[in-house]
């Protein structure tokens, strides 16, 4: 394990995961003196159902619904949220509850800006926010990404990150985890497994983020494939979305954040989901800083996804090494009768070029924009480094 | 957008899990006043407590409760489920009903709601911890071991408490119960 001389750690949220987990709602917002949430849900399938559920489960408490405002749209919108703010404001709310996907926790999170602060939210960055926020809690459902758990904030493809913004309350119920979409399970899982495979890339990282990448990793490598063969096993279900929920963490208290932002400037210049491009990506970018970039891959990946015994067993050399091959193989499982090359999506190489440069100018990585482009020109291939070799 | 159409929603009540537990607390109290009674273990545990004790185990935020404190001679006393002008030593509070239903229906034992947090605990420690063996004793002595087992971290053994006493000590505590002495 690496141990730094020097490091910081920060998580503001506290988790409350399992069986009846939704009804320690009130008593959590009563330790937070509030009684009033506004509640904000993506506008899904099922959504009807988990309203009714999730108003069930405040029953019996003090707790009173502000609003149930269940027509949140695809991406965060800065009239929605003013809107939202007034509502809030209107109906005399204390705090936000956002149940469902990223879309609904970016809303939130910039809904909270808007009523906590004395400024419109477009006024506010990551400098200018250092004040408390409203509570808020986020409920985890089948559609709730990494990045929903983390201190980041995205409205109109604008994104910032405070640590302000990291919600209060994370609440995982498998009530809420209802899912028949293998596609979604898929998605919301890959795109967890590259935040938290690209933190555990960082040549210099801490402890405590250790812990949440090396938890996560396990959680999800052990269980996203028994949740795509039987998408009714709550068990897995919960394990999965406590994966994505220590990613959204993890990715917080990291700057390494390549793939993740490859995959995401790829999918603004292509229409295509992230989530997709980033299972694409993933192998060839580890494989690309295992070649290139010494120590990049951990051996302790090893013990995350293979357990103790293949850890041991395994030379001190070749671990990193095969937690790569191990990784691979479980990315191409989850691949089956889907896209393994950017090639097979007909992305034309000129828009990688374009993807690598965006990429490093929204984030300051250790990556040039020429490595960026061959890593993408890789995945378009559809050839490892290590295969060439 | 409008407003009104997203009106203010006050969740309902859960008149039947509230009810259930009620009676279950109810039952449970007075079982406390008779096994102080009848059995010796419990017996000595109760007194070991301070003579100020007043339990309330009860569901947040609105009850049911169930309180139990010794009375002016010592001895275990149900004092129903009024908190009112009674000062409460004790307070073992269930975070919420469901958490109650799964704990009193014994999909929870005591120990695993403990380890599942769903227990809220203001007062001494130590005093909480006799409680909680107090309960287990006295669910040992009214409940089938079938359903016991769920609830309790450990059932007694023979050699810790024979059958024939179990038995008996089950016919006198469900005979003071239902006749209140």
């Amino acid at each position: 394990m690496q141990s730094p001389d020097h490091f910081e750690f920060f998580s503001q949220p506290k988790i409350i995961s399992g069986n009846k987990a939704l009804e320690h709602i009130p008593i959590e917002l009563s330790d937070l003196n509030a009684k009033k949430p506004l509640v904000l849900i993506s506008n899904s399938k099922n959504s009807k159902s988990k309203n009714k559920t999730f108003i069930k489960a405040m029953a019996d408490s003090q707790i009173t619904i502000g609003a149930f405002y269940d027509n949140i749209s695809d991406v965060a919108q800065i009239g929605e949220i003013r809107e939202l703010a007034d509502l809030y404001v209107a109906r005399g709310c204390d705090a936000i509850i956002a149940i469902g996907d990223r879309s609904v926790v970016h809303t939130a999170k910039a809904v909270n800006i808007q009523v906590s602060g004395t400024k419109d939210y477009l006024e506010y960055d990551n400098e200018s926010l250092n004040f408390k926020l409203k509570p808020l809690v986020v409920v985890m459902t089948e559609t709730t990404v990494g990045r929903s758990t983390s201190s980041a904030v995205c409205v109109d493809h604008n994104t910032y990150s405070s640590t302000t913004l990291f919600p209060d309350l994370i609440v995982i119920d498998s009530k809420m985890l209802m899912n028949k979409n293998s596609e979604i399970t898929i998605d919301t899982g890959m795109t967890a497994l590259t935040q938290l495979v690209e933190a555990g890339s960082k040549t210099n990282n801490n402890p405590m983020n250790d812990t949440y990448i090396f938890s996560g990793t396990q959680l999800i490598y052990e269980n996203l494939s028994k949740l795509v063969k039987k998408p009714q096993d709550k068990k897995a279900a919960v394990a999965v979305a406590n994966g994505i929920a220590f990613a959204g963490i993890a990715f917080s208290n990291t700057s390494a954040k390549m793939t993740y932002i490859l995959g995401s400037s790829l999918s603004i210049i292509t229409n295509y989901k992230p989530a997709e491009l980033m299972r694409i990506i993933l192998p060839y970018s580890i494989n690309y800083k295992s070649s290139n970039k010494k120590n990049s891959i951990r051996p302790e990946l090893l013990l995350a996804i293979a357990g103790i015994d293949t850890y041991a067993k395994t030379p001190e050399n070749q671990r990193a090494e095969k937690a790569i091959s191990l990784l691979t193989e479980f990315i191409d499982s989850l691949s089956k009768g889907k896209a393994k090359s950017l090639n097979e999506l007909k992305i034309p190489t000129y828009k990688l070029e374009e993807a690598a440069k965006m990429a490093v100018s929204k984030a300051k990585f250790d990556t040039s924009t020429e490595e960026c482009y061959q890593i993408l020109l890789n995945a378009w291939n559809g050839k490892l480094e290590r295969e060439d070799k | 957008m409008k407003i009104e159409q997203y009106p203010e929603i006050k969740p309902g009540k859960k008149r039947i899990k509230s009810t259930y537990i009620s009676v279950f607390l109810w039952i449970t109290g007075r079982a406390i006043q008779a096994a102080y009674r009848t059995d010796k273990d419990i017996k000595k545990e109760f007194d070991s407590l301070p003579d100020d004790y007043l339990v309330n185990l009860h569901i947040a935020p609105n009850g049911p409760n169930m309180l139990v404190g010794k009375d002016k001679k010592g001895k275990a006393k149900y004092m129903g489920w009024n908190t009112k002008g009674k000062k409460v030593t004790l307070d073992m509070s269930i975070k919420n009903i469901e958490a109650g239903i799964l704990i009193f229906t014994f999909q929870e034992g005591t120990a695993l709601g403990f380890a599942h947090d769903r227990f809220i605990v203001t007062g001494d420690l130590v005093d909480a911890a006799k409680t909680a063996r107090i309960l287990d004793l006295v669910e040992f002595y009214l409940l089938p071991k079938i359903i016991t087992k769920l609830a309790v971290k450990r059932y007694p053994k023979w050699s810790q408490i024979s059958p024939i006493r179990k038995y008996i000590g089950r016919v006198l505590i469900y005979t003071r119960l239902i006749l209140g002495f």
